[in-house]
């Protein structure tokens, strides 16, 4: 699984600056443990599409409120619910560091949370393979809570995969999911290749401390 | 005849998928099955009786997610889906001419356990209860099934046991790399159900018959209890939207013969996709098979979570740190609730290549009960070690056992009967290989027959609760030799002779030997050796003593224990690492992170300097300018933390000192802060992180924890007098309950300061939930501290 450095080290708060050899030393050293011990998974499916007007959009016969999806879908016509996971083992690794060492606790939750990001970038890389022999683009992932798309629009997302019983996620009342490393998406597939925004640059959040600055 | 009176006499056949089946009737996505026992009946009982057409034995009730969780805002009770699916069942199977048995079917409960879940194990056990007091009356076994968590098979397994007589299945669903989704491995999943005393165990759903083939087999290797196999009809894949099962009834059914052909498997059935078809097709070539019995297994082991401690021919280190008796330092944690010092204790232990680690409590004062208990699951949500509960308060170890994740080691059982009569049926009921003390009513015999005697006596009474002698580990009582020349003696004769002679396993503690004597460790060592020699499986000894570990890696690699003698040249050059360049200074060390060190060099300061000169011109200056380096941008978070870890290392050394010399250890007194993640906010690390830092400026942090209650924190904070609370959230929801907290100090605790962090707030937002500080981060919560508490 490809962790990219540079977005550990955008979590970590080094935004221009290159790491101390220590630091250095500790993020390999965590990335090796953390990839020992994770349990990726993940599971997708492609539901019906429809939309209503600017504000609301019918994905697998459920509707969603959000003008920022509907404008991020575009032109697809087509549409994945997606859901991943590092397991219960990423959240386990960080507690046991937390009981003695907490500079290597701050590094594993950026090493995660790039992994999680690696791993999902991945599997979408198979699937925009598969899509594209059927001429179909991949939009990027969109994720309850990102813009006007509410967290708690996760419940409907959960309804429509079999993500507990799959892959083990499960959702608290504040609609967080567990394990915490975990995401989940709707992808748009559209026939028009397009440049998409993505990343921090799609996001409104502009004073979000983690804010990549390209 | 019931299910057990069948069980290994005929191939029992599960019948198939409901869920797939229901939603080719039309069932939607997100619609919960159960409710169509009440809306659509019929059609429940047409898939049935169509199981029952094709040859089934028993029928799963439609009850896989009946829980109150997913009910909870529904027109439906548990009572109300669990029995009209029961009486379904019962008449699918009545119609039958032979008899057909009905399974109470209880699923996964949709929710992820404590601690990295939210469900609180005794909650998972009620709403278990409630199914089971629901559907056990009219059906013949219960069939807890899918489940990928250990933990909640616990709870489901105590719940059936304790509100019916029914038999208990149990199978679980498994990964591609044969994993639970807990992370347990096949091995350690077998030995806890074993230990929880099921009838009979298996997988079902996840993978096809072909992939679960090798698991079978895996799975008898050490399982003794008969084994049940209802796979998938392969493995899902997904077709124009629609999830799919592509293995074929013939196909199926050719594979799930080679399952059901191997000896130990009594039952076979299917899951997810598969229909009547698969069934019928199951059941011409599968029923014509007469079950092989289960080979008994006779090995010795304990099991954490997700791990398994082989006790067998190589000896395993129990690490003793955990236990109070003549820990000055210990005590005073347990007794402030200082739970991360015992943490540190466990990783430190685990990090010295202990196996397993014992946990004792047992202090005046304490309320045992509660603090073993969360002690022990504080311990299991760090450390995957299996660990050693070692209490001499019945109802302290129950408590302990009830809640412990998986197959623990019990400290102790002795042979005075009320000690058998108290401990042998927790044994028995929660499971657990048993520390047997060779002592009883009269004492500790003076003679190693005497012991021997009582060892023979412990075995049959042991025998009599149903417990195994696989399940019993003898303690031959190391007394201090400066009493007694022959002490070492005599109790290694009587361990020679239970492991060799009577063939049960032994452990000792081993430092006991060598009380009242000097340099400890030298003597401790050679018993130790000895003691492995005669065939010692399990030392309880103290895993930070390199003349112990020496010991222990040599012993391994002289006997051929340790291929390649990986172990003992791992544990040579871990020791050998340091004294390369000239030491830096207590100061030098923490700016630059060595932990380590830094614990090293304030070790040797305290012998010639006071604590207090140490503090002030080591480590202060040190923090202050690694701290003015973070504000001003030179320093990163990472090195922070590191100077924080080296920091707090040197604390703790001042701290042991001071434990030494106080009598009646009187701390001075500290600015309290108290520190919470809010409610419905689970994102706790950067809390984590404040508080170290705060700690080591000098401040006394009570940590509240994650997801907590607003009123929780007033009441804390209002007893204890605390000044300055510090908040945290991460997500935009969450910062409502910061808010709302805010609001209630405001109202009742006015003078109370608060200050706020998390990633979504910025100073604007802080000012407008009405916060009296914005932390930008952790730096900025130790100085608005300072300054809090200087005015």
């Amino acid at each position: 699984m490809e962790i990219r450095k540079k977005e550990v080290l955008r979590y970590l708060g080094f935004h221009a600056a290159s790491p101390d050899e220590a630091t250095d030393a500790l993020i390999d050293a965590v990335t090796k443990e953390a990839l020992a011990c994770v349990q990726p998974k993940s599971i997708y499916r492609e539901v019906s599409l429809r939309y209503l007007d600017d504000a609301r959009t019918e994905i697998g016969g459920t509707v969603f409120h959000s003008r920022k999806l509907r404008a991020h879908l575009k032109q697809s016509d087509r549409i994945l619910v997606f859901a991943a996971t590092l397991g219960i083992s990423a959240d386990r690794l960080v507690r046991r560091y937390l009981a003695d060492d907490a500079a290597k606790a701050a590094v594993a939750q950026a090493v995660l949370a790039a992994m999680i990001e690696g791993y999902c970038d991945e599997i979408c890389a198979q699937i925009a393979k598969e899509e594209g022999k059927n001429g179909y683009f991949l939009r990027p992932r969109f994720s309850p809570g990102y813009a006007d798309l509410p967290l708690t629009a996760q419940r409907e997302l959960f309804s429509l995969l079999e993500i507990t019983k799959r892959i083990g996620v499960t959702l608290n009342d504040a609609c967080f999911m567990l394990p915490t490393k975990s995401v989940t998406a709707f992808i748009g597939l559209t026939r028009d290749k397009g440049c998409a925004e993505r990343g921090c640059a799609a996001c409104d959040a502009r004073e979000c401390a983690y804010r990549s600055e390209e | 005849m019931g299910f057990l009176e069948r069980l290994g006499k005929e191939m029992l056949l599960f019948d198939g998928a409901m869920g797939t089946q229901l939603q080719a009737r039309g069932l939607g996505a997100g619609e919960l099955p159960e409710v169509w026992n009440l809306t659509h009946p019929d059609d429940v009982a047409d898939i049935q009786s169509a199981y029952v057409q094709a040859g089934c034995d028993i029928l799963k009730t439609n009850t896989f997610g009946a829980n109150a969780l997913k009910f909870e805002g529904t027109p439906y009770t548990v009572e109300q889906i669990v029995q009209s699916a029961v009486g379904i069942a019962k008449r699918a199977a009545a119609k039958a001419p032979r008899e057909v048995l009905v399974a109470l079917d209880m699923g996964p409960t949709g929710k992820l356990l404590k601690p990295y879940g939210e469900l609180e194990f005794c909650k998972a056990y009620e709403l278990y209860k409630e199914q089971v007091l629901a559907g056990a009356q009219d059906a013949d076994l219960i069939l807890i099934e899918t489940m990928g968590d250990l933990y909640e098979i616990k709870a489901a397994v105590l719940a059936a046991k304790e509100n019916s007589d029914l038999p208990v299945v149990v199978t679980m669903i498994f990964d591609e790399q044969a994993k639970l989704l807990t992370g347990a491995d096949i091995e350690t999943a077998l030995v806890t159900l074993e230990a929880l005393g099921v009838d009979m165990l298996g997988f079902n759903c996840g993978l096809g018959p072909r992939q679960m083939l090798p698991f079978v087999q895996e799975l008898l290797r050490y399982t003794s209890t008969p084994v049940a196999v209802n796979p998938n009809a392969g493995l899902p894949v997904c077709v124009n939207g629609v999830t799919s099962y592509n293995v074929t009834p013939e196909a199926f059914a050719e594979e799930l013969f080679k399952i059901a052909s191997c000896a130990g498997v009594q039952a076979v059935g299917g899951c997810c996709g598969t229909t009547p078809a698969h069934i019928g097709a199951a059941a011409r070539v599968c029923k014509a098979i007469s079950p092989v019995p289960v080979k008994k297994k006779d090995f010795t082991a304990v099991t954490s979570y997700g791990k398994t401690v082989r006790i067998g021919d190589t000896p395993v280190l129990i690490g003793e740190r955990i236990n109070p008796t003549g820990k000055k330092r210990l005590k005073e944690a347990l007794l402030a609730g200082e739970t991360s010092y015992i943490f540190a204790e466990a990783v430190a232990q685990a990090d010295k290549g202990a196996h397993i680690l014992d946990v004792n409590v047992g202090l005046p004062g304490i309320d045992e009960p509660a603090v073993l208990e969360s002690t022990v699951q504080g311990l299991q949500g760090i450390t995957d070690l299996p660990l050693q509960i070692d209490t001499s308060d019945p109802a302290a170890m129950e408590r302990a056992l009830r809640i412990y994740n998986g197959k623990p080691l019990i400290n102790s059982v002795n042979g005075k009967r009320e000690s058998m009569e108290t401990v042998f049926p927790l044994a028995k009921k929660y499971g657990g290989a048993v520390v047997c003390l060779t002592l009883d009513e009269s004492g500790i015999p003076a003679s190693a027959e005497g012991r021997i005697r009582i060892a023979e006596r412990i075995l049959e009474t042991a025998a009599k609760y149903g417990i195994e002698k696989k399940d019993l580990l003898f303690d031959t009582l190391a007394m201090t030799v400066s009493t007694g020349a022959d002490n070492a003696q005599i109790t290694l004769e009587a361990l020679d002779y239970i492991r060799h002679t009577l063939g049960v396993h032994t452990v000792l503690g081993v430092s006991n030997i060598s009380f009242g004597l000097p340099k400890r460790d030298s003597i401790n060592a050679a018993f130790f050796t000895l003691a492995m020699e005669r065939g010692l499986s399990a030392g309880i000894i103290n895993p930070k003593s390199d003349a112990m570990r020496n010991a222990y890696y040599a012993f391994c690699a002289l006997k051929g224990l340790d291929p390649n003698f990986e172990q003992y040249i791992g544990s040579v050059t871990d020791a050998a690492a340091p004294e390369a360049a000239a030491a830096p200074s207590l100061k030098t060390a923490v700016l630059k992170g060595l932990k380590e060190e830094a614990g090293r060099q304030a070790r040797q300061m305290l012998l010639t300097e006071e604590p207090l000169a140490i503090i002030n011109q080591e480590l202060i200056p040190a923090l202050d300018e690694v701290g003015q380096g973070f504000e001003k941008g030179t320093v990163f978070l990472p090195q922070l933390l590191m100077s924080a870890d080296a920091a707090k290392a040197a604390f703790e050394e001042i701290k042991q000192a001071l434990a030494r010399t106080q009598d009646a250890s009187e701390p001075a007194q500290k600015h309290k802060i108290i520190l919470a993640t809010v409610k419905g906010d689970i994102h706790d690390i950067g809390k984590n992180i404040v508080k170290v830092l705060l700690e080591n400026y000098g401040f006394s942090v009570i940590d509240l924890g994650k997801d907590v209650d607003p009123e929780v924190i007033l009441e804390k904070a209002v007893r204890e007098q605390v000044r300055l609370v510090g908040l945290s959230a991460l997500m935009t929801t969450t910062v409502a309950n910061m808010e709302r907290t805010i609001a209630l100090f405001r109202e009742k605790y006015p003078a109370c300061k608060i200050m706020v962090g998390g990633a979504v707030l910025t100073q604007d937002y802080a000012d407008r939930i009405g916060a009296d500080f914005y932390s930008k981060d952790a730096m900025g919560s130790v100085r608005y501290a300072e300054k809090c508490f200087s005015e």
